[in-house]
């Protein structure tokens, strides 16, 4: 119940991302929305492509005219993509058996083979399997999911081998057309890819729930850029859609049709490119496991160069957030890599006054203009403690002792009790430092007074406070510590 | 124009009264627009880039309360978590406080929620504490086997608030009584339960509370070490921050206790700079004849001095010297 309530209120979100999305985004215009703004603000289009470059992607030898690609240069080395729908492609809407061979036969080692399909018609109810019992080959592809892909944002079933969700898709390839029901049978018969399937569901599609979803984690963020780029956004955004809508009515099914209902909708859902989308997040998941298929062979269901002959290899990014404008922000992709080179995005970023690059984007998102000093102040002084070995790095949270212990002011002024500093870390010799930046001159009696309950709550680690241009205002080293 | 600058004017108000924990004044801002537009400024300075700008809003939503805010602030809750950044980290520290203050019944299921996200894999052990420590406020036995289950998961090795806060589930207010003049429990354990009880000590537990204070004392006979001297560190912290209402309950066998724990701890400790609490408890707890010892351990940095003073004054009936 509990999870049915979150995800109807976190659903409707993504169906507003979703809306926004193909609205801003019609097919073959670049957004031109920012016309008056800055020249160098102006959405860019791509280089034109070599044609070594414009290989069309093999199957079906059907050329897919490129549409054009919107780019800008945004502070801090981030770029806005305008990512426009693609047009369908008729070669990627057909998947065979022959494809998806090589993936089988490296993903059957990694589970025992799933009994016959007489279990599929069990009836949906508690899961089947004693909470906590879960096989030791889920645990290990599970562990690898959750190192790849970081902590779930939607409950993650006790056993995914013995849940409704498992069940579910097992089921749905009855649904699926005719074109690609065989490789998909043959694929969700194997456990390992269920299991990635649910995972992948659980820990990436999952993030299409926010308004706005981010994705911190270079893996993830690569994996949304790779994918963005080959079948478009807004087609990326409708299988985490299908994906999630099916964790919905899983979990709110109970009886057996509601569960067949759920799977059929997702079946037929389930066209060629978004299968091959589906295939390629979950056996990305498992790539360490399946080594004796290259990240290339990963990638095989989709075309390794885009329309616009960008070769998808080469495409990675450290972080990427889908905008609620129907563009993709991603940073790190560096000036000089080879996937800048892909993205022809050099010879828009040389001489770029936030070219190097800088600490800012190591605690935090990506920082526009509009951010202050005072917190680029904050994350330059994290990042210079996190080069020099401090542990225990914290932003604006509430003071803490060795133990991760709140600590409050034993002698409060007017009644607070407690401080948030702006920097906080442990040296490598255990003893804690705190950094408090004057944000606003007109405040700094109330900057001393936070520095002197600080230095109460805590007298045993060093505490400082500084102007923003670095010059220092107090600091407090206590007795026998050294410093710096 | 004007009104533009206004909203503005307020957002950076409100944004400044948080970052210096100026709760009042928060509060007092977030009524100034009316229920209706502030929750509507509010929630937009959720979408914020700033980590500050939206636990500004995360405190404004709370004291708005309600089931919209609860379920806005569950929302928002996923989504810091999901950036995985410092940022996030501290709203997501803001959510959860604010998701044990809050009266809905809806915030310990969002909670409950944390917990298991957390659990799944190697959070920052602050993280935990928070979160055990707003559990606290919405403590219901339904808790026992999600806290159980999660600190299975979570297969801690350091102190932490969640051990404490399964002891409190479990126990009735005279075991937990019992349980804290046990000495074969250790003093790790027991400081797990204080850090939980300074969150909220409630009525039926006060005198398991006297009998912290008369193991503390039971504990000034033994080597004195790193843990107990934590331990006695943690009740320092829960009793001064519920000086108005424990301070005036202790009978006069625990204040001669915690006295005597205090007045060793300045002796102990005053070159450390690790006597302070103990010098404020004093001033409650104390007697005149202390001023002298107050004023033998009187450390030289102007801050920690003044806390020394004020004792001092207070114990000899003098008022305290302005800032």
């Amino acid at each position: 119940m509990k999870r049915a309530h979150t995800l109807q209120c976190l659903s409707l979100a993504l169906g507003l991302v979703l809306l926004c999305v193909s609205c801003v985004t019609p097919r073959g215009v670049v957004h031109g929305a920012q016309q008056g703004e800055r020249a160098d603000e102006t959405p860019r289009r791509l280089a034109p492509v070599s044609p070594q470059q414009e290989q069309p992607f093999a199957p079906g030898s059907t050329l897919v005219p490129p549409l054009p690609l919107g780019i800008r240069e945004l502070p801090e080395d981030r770029w806005q993509l305008l990512l426009p729908p693609r047009l369908p492609n008729p070669a990627l809407e057909v998947l065979r058996l022959e494809e998806v061979r090589p993936l089988l036969d490296a993903l059957a080692p990694l589970a025992p083979r799933d009994g016959p399909r007489l279990r599929l018609l069990e009836v949906p109810g508690v899961d089947r399997a004693s909470p906590g019992l879960v096989p030791p080959w889920e645990s290990r592809l599970r562990q690898e999911f959750l190192s790849r892909f970081g902590p779930p944002l939607l409950p993650l079933p006790e056993s995914l081998a013995a849940s409704r969700l498992f069940l579910a898709l097992q089921l749905s390839t009855r649904y699926m057309a005719d074109g690609i029901r065989e490789a998909a049978v043959a694929l969700f018969t194997s456990p390992a890819f269920v299991i990635s399937v649910c995972l992948s569901i659980v820990l990436y599609f999952s993030a299409w729930l926010a308004p706005e979803p981010f994705f911190s984690k270079a893996f993830a963020a690569t994996l949304t850029l790779r994918l963005s780029l080959v079948v478009g956004l807004v087609e990326l955004g409708q299988v985490a859609l299908a994906c999630l809508r099916l964790y919905r009515e899983v979990e709110a099914a109970s009886t057996p049709e509601a569960l067949e209902d759920a799977s059929a909708r997702f079946g037929r859902a389930m066209g060629g490119t978004y299968l091959r989308v589906l295939v390629t997040v979950g056996t990305l998941g498992l790539a360490r496991f399946i080594p004796q298929v290259p990240e290339g062979g990963i990638w095989r269901l989709l075309p390794p160069v885009t329309s616009e002959g960008l070769v998808l290899l080469q495409q990675s990014a450290s972080s990427a957030q889908v905008m609620a404008d129907g563009t993709l922000i991603v940073s790190g992709v560096n000036a000089g890599t080879a996937a800048c080179s892909g993205l022809a995005l050099c010879s828009t970023s040389s001489g770029s006054p936030g070219g190097a690059s800088g600490p800012s984007t190591r605690y935090g998102p990506p920082h526009t203009r509009k951010n202050p000093p005072h917190n680029e102040a904050i994350e330059g002084e994290l990042a210079t403690r996190e080069a020099a070995g401090h542990t225990g790095l914290r932003k604006n949270k509430q003071q803490v002792d060795a133990q991760q212990q709140p600590l409050d002011d034993p002698n409060p002024v007017r009644g607070i009790k407690f401080r948030r500093p702006d920097a906080s870390s442990v040296r490598p010799d255990g003893v804690r430092h705190n950094t408090n930046y004057v944000s606003n001159s007109r405040d700094l009696k109330r900057e001393l007074e936070a520095f002197d309950s600080m230095v109460r709550a805590d007298p045993g680690a060093i505490h400082e406070l500084y102007m923003l241009d670095g010059t220092l205002v107090r600091r407090h080293v206590p007795s026998g510590v050294s410093y710096p | 124009m004007a009104r533009e600058w206004d909203v503005k004017q307020w957002r950076e108000e409100l944004v400044a009264a948080c970052r210096f924990g100026e709760e009042a004044r928060a509060r007092a801002l977030v009524r100034q627009p009316g229920p209706r537009k502030a929750r509507a400024l509010l929630e937009s300075m959720l979408d914020a880039e700033e980590g500050l700008v939206r636990q500004a809003a995360v405190l404004g939503l709370a004291e708005l309360g309600g089931a919209a805010s609860a379920r806005r602030l569950e929302q928002q809750l996923v989504r810091e978590e999901a950036r995985g950044d410092r940022d996030g980290d501290s709203v997501a520290e803001a959510i959860t406080r604010v998701l044990g203050e809050l009266e809905e019944t809806s915030a310990r299921a969002s909670l409950v929620r944390r917990l298991e996200r957390l659990a799944t894999g190697k959070p920052d052990l602050g993280d935990v504490n928070t979160l055990a420590r707003a559990l606290w406020h919405k403590r219901h036995p339904e808790l026992l086997p999600v806290v159980r289950r999660g600190l299975e998961k979570l297969a801690l090795s350091e102190m932490n608030s969640l051990g404490g806060l399964l002891v409190l589930l479990e126990k009735s207010p005279g075991e937990l009584q019992s349980w804290a003049l046990d000495s074969s429990v250790s003093v790790e354990r027991k400081t797990e339960v204080l850090t939980v009880l300074e969150e909220e000590v409630p009525e039926p537990l006060v005198p398991a509370v006297l009998a912290f204070i008369s193991t503390a004392h039971a504990l000034l006979g033994g080597a004195v070490n790193r843990e107990t001297s934590y331990y006695c560190e943690r009740l320092f912290i829960l009793l001064l921050r519920h000086r108005e209402h424990l301070i005036p309950l202790l009978p006069p066998e625990s204040r001669a206790e915690l006295r005597e724990v205090a007045r060793r701890r300045v002796e102990a400790f005053a070159l450390h700079d690790d006597s302070l609490r103990a010098a404020v408890l004093l001033q409650y707890v104390g007697k005149p004849e202390d001023t002298e010892l107050l004023e033998a351990h009187r450390p030289a940095e102007p801050v920690l001095a003044k806390v020394f003073d004020d004792a001092v004054a207070v114990l000899r009936g003098l008022p305290a010297r302005g800032p």
